[in-house]
C-alpha cells in the first residue's frame, strides 16, 4: 500500500510517497521568505505553501514512479492554521479525485512515529522526545495511537529558544543550525546558564533565554561561540535530564528523538550517553517532512482507520486525543 | 455522460461550489465563518451527482483566485489544485470581482467586496467595459470612480450602503449562489475554449500585501540596547 503524505503545518511545503519498502519519494520546499523577519510569519508561510503545493505534490508523485497512491494523508494539526489548511485541502481533493481513502494525521504523531521508518527502528513501547521550534514534549509511546504525555514545555519550545538566541547574536534564521555550528568552537562551561526544572517532567526555556539576554547585556559578555556553546549545553542538559528521569519513572529503556532540534549535534551525541537504547533519525527526517505524515497515515490505514472527507483541521490537536 | 466543470468559490463570507455542464449548473453555498475545508469536497461530489455525473466526469476545475479573505481563498485554490492533479485536468482561475459582472444589472456597475480595515476590494464597469480594474481602496474612493446613477453590488456594497447612496448609487443585494454559478459558467467557457492551465500555475490574487515587518538587525549589546 502506497500513501501520499502532505505536510504544510509551518514553513516547509512537503510531500512524500511511502510504501511497504519505505520512502519512495520525499520532496521538501523550505521557505526562505522568513529569514528577514527572524521567525515564521504565518501569513507569508500560507502564501508560500499555496504557491508550491502543486509543484511539490507533482514532484513527489513523479519521483515515486507516477503511480496513483492507494491513500492520501495530510497534517490536520497542530500548526499554523492558515498553513495547515493548504496541504489539508489539497490532500482531501486528491483523495476524492483518485477515489482513495484520506487520513488526517496529527503532526506531532508524525514526528513521534518517524523513527519507525529507520533501520533499526524502535519497538513499542519507547520514550519519544519531540523537540522542535513549535513543540517540546516527552511521551511514552505504548502502541500506535496510544501515547502518554509525560512532560512538555511550560513556555517556549527549545527550538524557539535557539532561534531567539540566534537573533540576539544576529546569526540569522533558522537559528538552530547556526547556534549548533558556532557552539562547536566554543566552551560550554564558560557561562553558567540556568537549567530550569519546572514540575512533573516539564521543560522551561523562557528563563534560559532571558539569562542569555542578561549575559549579553552584561559588562563583559563572553564570545559568541562561548555563549552558543554554554546555552546549547544548558538546553541539552535539560532535555537529557528529563529523558533519564522519564526512563526511571516508566521503566522504558528505549528512547527516540524527533523534531527539528533532534538535528542538534550535541543532543544527538548526549542521547547515546544515558544508558538507554537510543534511536536518532537522519537529520533530513528531523525537520518537517511529508514522509513522516505518509508513514503515520499508512500505519493508521493498515490499522483500519481513515477520515471522512467532511472533516476539518484541528489546529490545537493533542497527540493521542 | 456529460462533461462537467467544478468551481470553488471561497473568497467571501458565502462560500460555494458549483458544477457546470453545457446546459446546467448545480450549486451548494453557505454563509460560514470557518470550516470551508470540510464542505468543499462533499459538495463537489453532490453537485456533480446532481448533474448526473461524478468527479470522473470532470474535465476542468475552476477557482476564484481572489481578492477576498486570504485564508478562505487559499482553501478553494488548494482544493482546486489537488482535484485537478488527481483527475489530470486543467484549471482556470477567475477573480471574485469581475466574475460578478455577469450577475449585475446593465449600465454602470461598481462591484465591492468587504476587505475589512474600512476598505473594499472593488472594480468598476460601464456596460461590459471594465473602466477601473480590481483594487484595494477605501469605499469613498471606489464610489468616487462612478458617475450617478450607478449600481453597486457585492458584500462591500451592503456594508457601505450609505457611502454608495451618498454618491447617487443604488445597492443591489446579490443572492448567495449566483456568484459561484457565474464563476462555474465562466470557467466552463474558458476550459472549453482551451484556456485551462496546469494546476501548479493557479495563483491567488491578493491585492494586499501580508502584514509583516522585517525584524531589527544587529547583535544585542549594551550599546545597541541603549540605542533601541
Amino acid at each position: 500500500m502506497r500513501v501520499l503524505g502532505i505536510e504544510t503545518s509551518c514553513d516547509e511545503t512537503a510531500a512524500s510517497v511511502v510504501g511497504p519498502a519505505g520512502v519512495l519519494s520525499d520532496v521538501v520546499h523550505s521557505q526562505a521568505v522568513h529569514a528577514e523577519f527572524g521567525g515564521v510569519v504565518p501569513e507569508l508561510a500560507a502564501r508560500a505553501h499555496v504557491e508550491k503545493i502543486g509543484v511539490v505534490v507533482r514532484a513527489a508523485l513523479e519521483r515515486a514512479g507516477g503511480q496513483r497512491p492507494d491513500a492520501v494523508a495530510a497534517t490536520a494539526g497542530p500548526g499554523l492554521i492558515g498553513a495547515v489548511l493548504v496541504g489539508f485541502s489539497a490532500a482531501k481533493a486528491l483523495a476524492a479525485g483518485w477515489g482513495v481513502p484520506f487520513i488526517a494525521v496529527n503532526h506531532l504523531e508524525g514526528h513521534l512515529l518517524s523513527p519507525l521508518l529507520d533501520d533499526p527502528a524502535p519497538c513499542f513501547p519507547f520514550l519519544s522526545l519531540v523537540v522542535s521550534g513549535g513543540h517540546t514534549a516527552l511521551y511514552a509511546a505504548h502502541e500506535l495511537g496510544r501515547y502518554e504525555l509525560l512532560g512538555e514545555t511550560v513556555d517556549d519550545a527549545a527550538g524557539e529558544a535557539f532561534d531567539k538566541v540566534a537573533r540576539m547574536l544576529d546569526l540569522g534564521y533558522p537559528g538552530g543550525p547556526l547556534v549548533d555550528r558556532l557552539a562547536a568552537t566554543g566552551n560550554p562551561d564558560e557561562v553558567a546558564f540556568p537549567r530550569p526544572r519546572p514540575g512533573r517532567l516539564d521543560f522551561s526555556f523562557s528563563g534560559l533565554k532571558t539569562a542569555v539576554r542578561a549575559h549579553l547585556l552584561s559588562a563583559q559578555p563572553a564570545s559568541d561561540a562561548d555563549v552558543c556553546a554554554s546555552f546549547q549545553a544548558a538546553v541539552v542538559d535539560c532535555l537529557c535530564r528529563r529523558v533519564s528521569e522519564a526512563a526511571a519513572l516508566t521503566g522504558l529503556r528505549r528512547v527516540a528523538l524527533a523534531g527539528g532540534v533532534a538535528a542538534n549535534g550535541l543532543l544527538r551525541q548526549r542521547i547515546h550517553t544515558l544508558g538507554l537504547e537510543a534511536f536518532v533519525p537522519p537529520r533530513s527526517r528531523c525537520t518537517d517532512n511529508g514522509a513522516m505524515i505518509a508513514h503515520a497515515g499508512r500505519l493508521h490505514l493498515l490499522a483500519g482507520r481513515s477520515s471522512d472527507l467532511d472533516c476539518g483541521v484541528r489546529p490545537a490537536w493533542q497527540v493521542g486525543a | 455522460m456529460a462533461e462537467l466543470v467544478v468551481a470553488f468559490d471561497t473568497c467571501g463570507p458565502v462560500i460555494g461550489v458549483a458544477a457546470a455542464s453545457e446546459t446546467a449548473v448545480a450549486t451548494r453555498s453557505e454563509r460560514i465563518r470557518r470550516g470551508a475545508e470540510g464542505r468543499l469536497i462533499p459538495w463537489a461530489q453532490e453537485v456533480c451527482a446532481e448533474l448526473g455525473g461524478g468527479l470522473d466526469d470532470v474535465v476542468g476545475v475552476v477557482a476564484a483566485r481572489g481578492p477576498g479573505a486570504f485564508t478562505g481563498l487559499r482553501v478553494g485554490l488548494s482544493a482546486a489544485i489537488g482535484l485537478a492533479i488527481a483527475l489530470d485536468v486543467p484549471v482556470w482561475g477567475g477573480d471574485s470581482l469581475t466574475t460578478r459582472r455577469s450577475t449585475a444589472p446593465d449600465g454602470r456597475v461598481l462591484i465591492m467586496l468587504d476587505a475589512r480595515k474600512q476598505r473594499v476590494y472593488a472594480c468598476a464597469f460601464d456596460g461590459d467595459q471594465m473602466v477601473v480594474p480590481p483594487a484595494d481602496v477605501a469605499p469613498e474612493i471606489a464610489v468616487a470612480w462612478m458617475k450617478a446613477p450607478f449600481t453597486a453590488t457585492g458584500e462591500g456594497a451592503v456594508v457601505y450602503r450609505q457611502v454608495v447612496e451618498a454618491q447617487g448609487g443604488t445597492v443591489v443585494e446579490e443572492a448567495d449562489a449566483p456568484a459561484t454559478e457565474a464563476l462555474a459558467r465562466a470557467g466552463w467557457s474558458a476550459i472549453r475554449a482551451g484556456d485551462g492551465r496546469r494546476p501548479e500555475s493557479l495563483e491567488p490574487l491578493y491585492l494586499r500585501p501580508a502584514d509583516a515587518k522585517p525584524s531589527r538587525r544587529g547583535r544585542l549589546t549594551r550599546e545597541t540596547k541603549r540605542r533601541s
